[in-house]
Parts: C-alpha cells; sequence; structure tokens
C-alpha cells in the first residue's frame, strides 16, 4: 500500500526518480570523496542511498592502507551506545582510530570491526557490540567481558583488543565464554 | 609532553605532563591517579609507540612513554 502512496506521490508531482534524485543532489552537493576517481558525475542509485545511509564510500576491499582515512569516513551509527549522547561516542572512536595499527584501522573504516591477533590464543574479531563481541575465527564461539562503569563502545573495542594483544590471559581469566551455536539451535531439536 | 588517557564514560580523560617544574602539579596529579586506577586494577598500555613499536603492557609511573591509556578493570559480561 505504501508503495502505491510512493508511486502516486511521484506521479503527482509530475517528475522521474532520476529528476528526485538530481534535486537532491542540488540542494546538497556531493563532497570531494564522493566523486569518482575518473572525475565524472556518479548519480546513480548506489551513490544516493550510500549517502543517505552515511554509508562510508571512500575505501574498498583491496585498496591499499591510506593515512588519509579518518574517522570522519566511518560510518557511527554502528557504535551507537545506550544511554550516551554522540560526542563522547566519536571522541572514543577517534581515540581508537588512532591506536589501532594500520591493518584494523583499514578494517574499521571498511567494516566497522576489526581482528586482533592474540598471542597463543588465535585469531578474533571484535565487533560493534556490547556485549558477546569478541568472536574467534577459527570456532566461532563468542566472549563477553568489560568494566563495571559504561564506556562508550569504540572504547569497549580499544579495551578489548589492548587486552587480548597484551593481557590475554587476565582477558579470557575473567571473560564469558559462548558456543557458536547458541543463539541458533532451534529449541525443538534439542535432545 | 607525555599524554595518560583514562578510558570512562566521556570517552576518555586526558591529561598532560612533562619533568619540567612547571607542570610538577599536573604530574603528581597524573601520578597519583595513575596509582590508585592501577591499585583498582586497571591496566596501563603505552600506544602509539615511538618507531612503531606494539603496545605494551605498563605497570610504573616512571615507564609512561609518549601516550598510555589506562583501561579500567574488566569483568565477565
Amino acid at each position: 500500500m505504501s508503495l502505491l502512496w510512493f508511486g502516486a506521490g511521484i506521479a503527482a508531482r509530475g517528475c522521474s526518480l532520476d529528476e528526485m534524485l538530481s534535486r537532491a543532489q542540488e540542494r546538497e552537493p556531493l563532497g570531494p570523496r564522493d566523486l569518482p576517481a575518473d572525475g565524472s558525475a556518479d548519480l546513480g542509485l548506489s551513490s544516493f542511498f550510500a549517502d543517505a545511509m552515511r554509508v562510508p564510500r571512500g575505501p574498498h576491499p583491496g585498496d591499499p592502507v591510506s593515512d588519509a582515512w579518518n574517522v570522519d569516513d566511518i560510518n557511527v551509527m554502528p557504535f551507537r551506545t545506550v544511554g550516551m549522547g554522540p560526542e563522547p561516542v566519536r571522541r572514543a572512536l577517534r581515540l581508537l582510530a588512532r591506536v589501532v595499527d594500520p591493518r584494523q584501522r583499514r578494517e574499521l573504516v571498511m567494516f566497522g570491526h576489526f581482528s586482533v591477533r592474540s598471542p597463543r590464543h588465535g585469531e578474533y574479531l571484535i565487533l560493534p557490540r556490547s556485549v558477546f563481541n569478541v568472536v574467534e575465527l577459527e570456532s566461532g564461539a563468542s566472549y563477553c567481558a568489560g568494566p563495571l562503569t559504561p564506556l562508550p563502545i569504540p572504547d569497549l573495542m580499544l579495551l578489548q583488543k589492548l587486552m587480548l594483544e597484551n593481557e590475554p590471559e587476565k582477558f579470557f581469566q575473567v571473560a564469558n565464554r559462548r558456543q557458536p551455536d547458541v543463539a541458533l539451535r532451534p529449541r525443538n531439536l534439542e535432545a | 609532553m607525555k599524554t595518560l588517557r583514562f578510558l570512562d564514560s566521556s570517552g576518555d580523560r586526558e591529561l598532560g605532563y612533562d619533568d619540567s617544574e612547571q607542570m610538577a602539579t599536573a604530574r603528581a596529579e597524573a601520578q597519583r591517579l595513575f596509582e590508585a586506577a592501577l591499585a583498582n586494577g586497571a591496566v596501563a598500555f603505552a600506544v602509539n609507540r615511538a618507531g612503531g613499536k606494539p603496545d605494551q603492557k605498563i605497570g610504573d609511573f616512571s615507564q609512561l612513554e609518549d601516550e598510555t591509556v589506562v583501561v579500567p578493570r574488566i569483568v565477565g559480561g
């Protein structure tokens, strides 16, 4: 039904989707980082929705690591923290982006998460969530450990990175572990 | 100038100091907070180290390098 209303709205205004996109671009011109490298204007649907959803569009898989990428290229939405305004989250994200190594920074900018290699414990993915956000890549098991006082999610990710890389025994001593299939196993199939 | 960052709900609390006489008060305050945090189970790490060296756990105020992050004690979630 809503699609019908949407279509009727376009017809009533007498303009096509391309015209609507062009008008949107006129109201909010593309920034330099949004323009393709060959200089041609990209007014397609992908750029429209990417801008609308504030998804970072700079780096892509396979791109070389660049110091030009900064925290402003990161989509902040996944890092929103319950009970906190945007400023602590943004501040924590800037610190995180400065402390992680270039490989992790690239992953953070591209995907919103990054991997760490823990000595004698394997490789882990740190996700932008507040609980069970450390995932062991080999087994899929997830771990949950954090401070008693609330931290912005990027600070929590930084804490976990530093602990996993430098104090893994201390981290795993207190972390709760969840098997990878706990959330996916249908109850009616359990013995 | 050395920077000490304590992670908290505001993002982080930043303290700057150096070895000069003018910064003696700031240095003493930084040392007091640092030692109090470690006594409460916090862990300190030297980050962004010179020469691209990996992060390192710090256990003593005299070992602090240019930038140190102090993370609060962690518990199982």
